[in-house]
């Protein structure tokens, strides 16, 4: 949960240090309605390190009916090249380094083989040469910032009473689009719910009544 | 003291009237005090006092003069910024400090952005 805006920071952390806890305070993006600003870098930094992990979880990807969307291959070789100049290497990648630019799903899906895979990564390391990390970096957030589940909090969800799935796990996704309950495997959309955004993030999920 | 407990109402005025003189010439002995006694007290209108007593820490660094103290936040991906943060210090503050290391000077984007604090095995306060 996001600390209240009003509190006091040293009333936070002197609760803390009385009890010789370990903590951290960390910043991090929310809400994702404003349009990414791709000028400062620390801004892209913060906010790549904040979507790359997701990404490469799978969890942006959206793969109806298990099989993965033709528009959508080209992207993923291409921000997987980018993935591997932003860690700065300055090599082309290699068939085991691949594995690791790639969502997971993608590995264990039909529509290409391992070694296409590999090929089509590699054949757009060429341009990679030219960017700088940060380059690369805001470069992976300009393809991901288009896709439909970009800027979204996800959240494991174990039950939902419903008549319109018989499956008991899915995910939750707040996005400025609103709250979107997704299929575990494909991420379609099984309901969605146009609530306001703001007051959702601010409020305990447990409290969210569908 | 300002940073910690509110006034009443009818104290209020005169308080602020006292401080904000003093403050404000220059030639008074204790006009810088004043002035942070002033931003503290205003702080705390705006956001209630504070919740905790001060540590044995805080009350150290105050007596020696240090005002705030040196304090780590962690941004995505593991970078730090240390941004000084004293008895008035809210949560907003800190937000405003990074998102303008970030290029972000609009009020309403920075609302997009959070502070959490993470404990070591285990979840967060609150």
């Amino acid at each position: 949960m996001p600390l209240n805006k009003d509190e006091y920071i040293l009333d936070v952390t002197t609760d803390l240090i009385k009890n010789g806890q370990l903590f951290y305070l960390i910043f991090c993006r929310s809400v994702w309605y404003h349009p990414l600003r791709l000028d400062s870098h620390l801004y892209i930094e913060v906010i790549f390190n904040q979507v790359a992990p997701d990404y490469l979880e799978g969890l942006l990807l959206v793969i109806p009916e298990e099989r993965l969307p033709e528009d959508v291959i080209p992207q993923i070789a291409r921000i997987a090249a980018l993935l591997h100049r932003a860690a700065d290497m300055e090599q082309m990648p290699t068939k085991e380094e691949v594995k690791y630019l790639l969502p997971k799903p993608v590995l264990v899906m039909r529509e290409l083989r391992p070694p296409q895979w590999v090929e089509m990564v590699q054949n757009n390391w060429t341009d990679m040469s030219a960017l700088t990390t940060i380059e690369a970096k805001a470069q992976c957030l300009d393809i991901l910032q288009k896709w439909q589940l970009f800027g979204s909090c996800f959240f494991a969800v174990k039950r939902i009473q419903s008549d319109l799935s018989t499956q008991p796990d899915h995910i939750l996704a707040l996005n400025r689009e609103g709250v979107h309950f997704l299929d575990i495997i494909t991420h379609v959309i099984i309901v969605i719910s146009h609530h306001c955004l703001s007051s959702l993030v601010h409020s305990p999920i447990a409290s969210l009544v569908f | 003291m300002a940073a910690y407990f509110d006034c009443s109402e009818l104290l209020r005025p005169y308080l602020f009237k006292y401080l904000e003189t003093t403050a404000f010439d220059k030639r008074r002995t204790f006009h810088v005090t004043a002035e942070v006694c002033l931003q503290n007290l205003k702080k705390t209108f705006k956001y209630g006092g504070r919740k905790n007593v001060p540590s044995i820490e805080e009350i150290a660094a105050i007596s020696a003069g240090r005002n705030s103290k040196r304090q780590m936040y962690r941004l995505p991906g593991g970078t730090e910024r240390i941004i000084n943060t004293s008895s008035s210090t809210v949560v907003t503050d800190v937000i405003q400090d990074i998102c303008h290391m970030l290029g972000i000077t609009n009020p309403i984007e920075m609302e997009e952005f959070s502070l959490y604090c993470i404990i070591e095995g285990g979840l967060s306060p609150r």
